[in-house]
């Protein structure tokens, strides 16, 4: 009797462990039931709108009586490096990517993305998308991954505070000196205790993607750069030490910006504009959804980097879309991105939410044309400057621990430039 | 002998899953990083054997030895932060009446959340320009102005370890609140009639009889801290210049920033070495192996 207890225990046991197995792995073809293409392709994205999309085209593929679907996985930013090289080395690496253009480079150089060269110039839309950014999905002439969600870097301010000020709320800050008059304008001392309640600027930032993406528009557009057209670092210059300085001196020498927003997140500068202590900070498109639902009153413009000895320049960042080398469908995961870029996809998911879309010939659509700062982001993307490295992320470090150092005036201007200049070729090579 | 052969049988039975578990998800993965630490580790492709060049790497990388030293003052500075308080609740909150087990509740509360949620909230409490630590101190007329409590080296320690003591210090105090409730009511009253004083009673009775179960919450709580990661990288992202950076942190940065993966692996597994050893330490300096 109590034999036979332990091997039904022991046989409850391994079936249920059978299935459970079983379970999981069958589980993706089973949801998309029978049919000739019963295919379900796998998403990721670190936006939800592409979720929309997915939804919208399952939604496509039902009405249409085919059995083709696809998955959306929400990948969390600080996640995307980490779960896509797990996903690659376990060989279960999703059929369609979103990633953060900057990581383009090593991961096609891994051979991480399929080539897609041809599918793209059969494309009708392809010249509406901004090559600058397509450059990052590129590579010996190839195209591996396309722009798809685009973010770009610049000020946002408030037209309000302007007029309390005496500015022309239309006239935000064109150059470098500009900037410090305006933010000298700006910072107010309410209650007159010595400290600043409202702080005509702001700097960045706790991490080195945020130094990326709002700093190096201002060594740009003092005409410097980080890498030459050669991959060599040329970011030790007269051009980026003055950029730096002039931050350093908006926060310690004019006092128009916190010494402590050299640690601040985005988080941070966005919370301080909308609570009105704060006239213009480093944004994005991003934050006017944000903005319109905060702060339904708050009068915003959003205007480029004031520019130093050179022309304007904005961080052409976002996510580009592909399609990795371990999809075993890439045909229906072409199919998929075909729907994803088209009209209904992107205004819909996309334009609604007041996300920056790929096709510019899509712009005059209805959900920007209400929103007028929306407009000015045609013009924008001319200005679109993107890093190349293979080794985006190995760069972080030096750009973090040299650039804050300096503006928390820990280290010297001019040395924390040649260091980072120093460790970062070190890093390259 | 047929009776014993049978339990065994169903004693394996029941451990399977167990085993199972463990063997997946700790000892299998523990196995791979050992190998991983040998390799010069590449996410597609062949992945070559280089031997204990990471391990030489990691030996004469500053870096390494900078995270090692911030983690171990971060432990230094955090652990008494954690355990006095507890120590000292737990004696106060001991015997059970409604009052205590809602103040023990009340303490407890915020060992139940996230260590990310639990620095979300913290760093806006420090904030420094809509703080409300800053905002209470300078009404009070404490502070003339808002001080930047992330942003120096030191302070930045100490008011990320103000954080993880309000976090953690309640699970400690719950284990020796456990360990004081099982110390036998005839014990004290032997005690009070041979006439010991209240310190006498402490250091001579309490602190002898739990000692096994304060070893435990002081590894669990050591081990804890020099595994930190979460708090840092959120409330300070390991600056200011790296001064916070912890082991865990440089192991993150080393297999995702710099995509070196057998060098964090192998990071990974002479930090698992020194911790195997500490909590020895611990346990033959607690008198774990005298008993």
């Amino acid at each position: 009797m109590k034999v036979g207890k332990t091997s039904i225990t022991l046989g409850m046991l391994l079936t249920a462990t059978l299935l459970f197995a079983g379970g999981t792995q069958e589980s993706g073809a089973a949801d998309a039931g029978g049919g000739q293409d019963a295919v379900t392709i796998r998403v990721w994205d670190r936006v939800q709108e592409m979720g929309d999309v997915v939804a919208m085209f399952n939604d496509k593929m039902e009405s249409e009586g085919r059995s083709l679907r696809a998955e959306f996985e929400l990948i969390p930013y600080e996640q995307q490096v980490p779960k896509f090289m797990s996903a690659l080395s376990a060989g279960t690496a999703p059929d369609v990517y979103s990633l953060d253009l900057v990581q383009y480079p090593y991961f096609i150089s891994i051979g991480a993305f399929l080539d897609i060269t041809d599918r793209f110039n059969a494309l009708p839309f392809k010249d509406e998308l901004p090559a600058g950014i397509l450059r990052l999905g590129s590579m010996d002439g190839r195209v591996y991954a396309m722009p798809y969600e685009i973010d770009v870097s610049h000020i946002l301010y408030n037209k309000q505070m302007f007029r309390d000020a005496g500015l022309d709320p239309d006239q935000p800050p064109r150059t470098w000196d500009e900037m410090i008059e305006y933010s000298q304008a700006l910072t107010v001392d309410r209650d007159g205790d010595g400290n600043n309640d409202q702080w005509g600027f702001a700097l960045v930032g706790q991490t080195a993607g945020e130094y990326m993406f709002w700093f190096m528009p201002f060594v740009w557009n003092n005409g410097g750069r980080m890498f030459d057209d050669q991959g060599q670092v040329v970011f030790d210059s007269p051009e980026t030490r003055e950029a730096l300085q002039f931050w350093y001196d908006l926060a310690h020498t004019y006092n128009v910006a916190p010494v402590s927003s050299a640690q601040w997140s985005p988080g941070d500068r966005y919370n301080a504009f909308v609570a009105g202590n704060l006239a213009m900070f480093l944004g994005g498109n991003f934050n006017i959804t944000s903005i319109l639902e905060d702060a339904p009153d708050l009068d915003f413009g959003v205007a480029l980097m004031p520019r130093g000895r050179g022309d304007y320049a904005t961080f052409g960042g976002g996510n580009l879309v592909g399609i990795t080398t371990q999809s075993e469908h890439p045909d229906e995961a072409w199919e998929f991105l075909q729907f994803a870029y088209s009209e209904d996809a992107l205004v819909e998911a996309y334009g609604r939410r007041m996300a920056l879309i790929p096709r510019r010939d899509l712009y005059d659509n209805e959900y920007y044309r209400q929103i007028p700062q929306m407009r000015q982001y045609a013009e924008f993307l001319n200005y679109a400057v993107t890093p190349y490295t293979f080794n985006y992320n190995q760069i972080y470090d030096p750009v973090i621990y040299n650039l804050q150092g300096a503006l928390l005036g820990d280290i010297p201007v001019d040395d924390a430039v040649a260091t980072a200049a120093d460790e970062i070729s070190k890093l390259v090579e | 002998m047929i009776q014993k052969h049978r339990l065994n049988l169903s004693g394996i039975v029941f451990a399977i899953p167990a085993v199972a578990l463990v063997g997946t998800f700790f000892l299998y993965p523990l196995i791979r990083v050992g190998v991983m630490s040998l390799q010069h580790y590449s996410v597609l492709g062949e992945n070559a054997f280089v031997g204990l060049s990471n391990y030489r790497a990691t030996l004469t990388d500053g870096e390494f030895w900078a995270s090692l030293w911030n983690t171990v003052i971060y432990t230094a500075i955090v652990t008494p932060m954690i355990f006095l308080p507890a120590f000292f609740v737990a004696i106060l909150l001991s015997s059970t009446s409604s009052t205590t087990v809602f103040l023990r509740t009340v303490f407890f509360v915020p060992v139940a959340i996230s260590f990310v949620a639990a620095s979300y909230i913290w760093i806006w409490i420090y904030q420094d320009s809509y703080g409300v630590l800053n905002y209470v101190l300078m009404k009070a007329g404490v502070l003339a102005s808002p001080v930047h409590w992330l942003g120096r080296t030191w302070l930045a320690r100490l008011m990320v370890s103000l954080m993880i003591s309000w976090k953690t210090f309640g699970l400690s105090m719950i284990i020796i609140v456990a360990g004081l409730q099982g110390i036998p009511a005839e014990v004290y009253e032997a005690a009070d009639i041979d006439g010991a004083s209240p310190w006498q009673r402490l250091s001579r009775i309490t602190l002898p009889l739990i000692r096994p179960t304060l070893l435990l919450a002081l590894i669990l709580s050591l081990a804890g801290s020099f595994k930190a990661f979460d708090q840092f990288v959120i409330m300070t992202s390991g600056g200011p210049m790296r001064s916070t950076q912890t082991v865990v942190m440089y192991i993150n940065k080393l297999g995702f920033e710099r995509y070196d993966l057998g060098h964090g692996a192998a990071v990974s597994v002479m930090f698992l070495i020194l911790l195997l050893s500490l909590s020895y330490q611990q346990l033959r300096l607690g008198g774990y192996f005298d008993e």
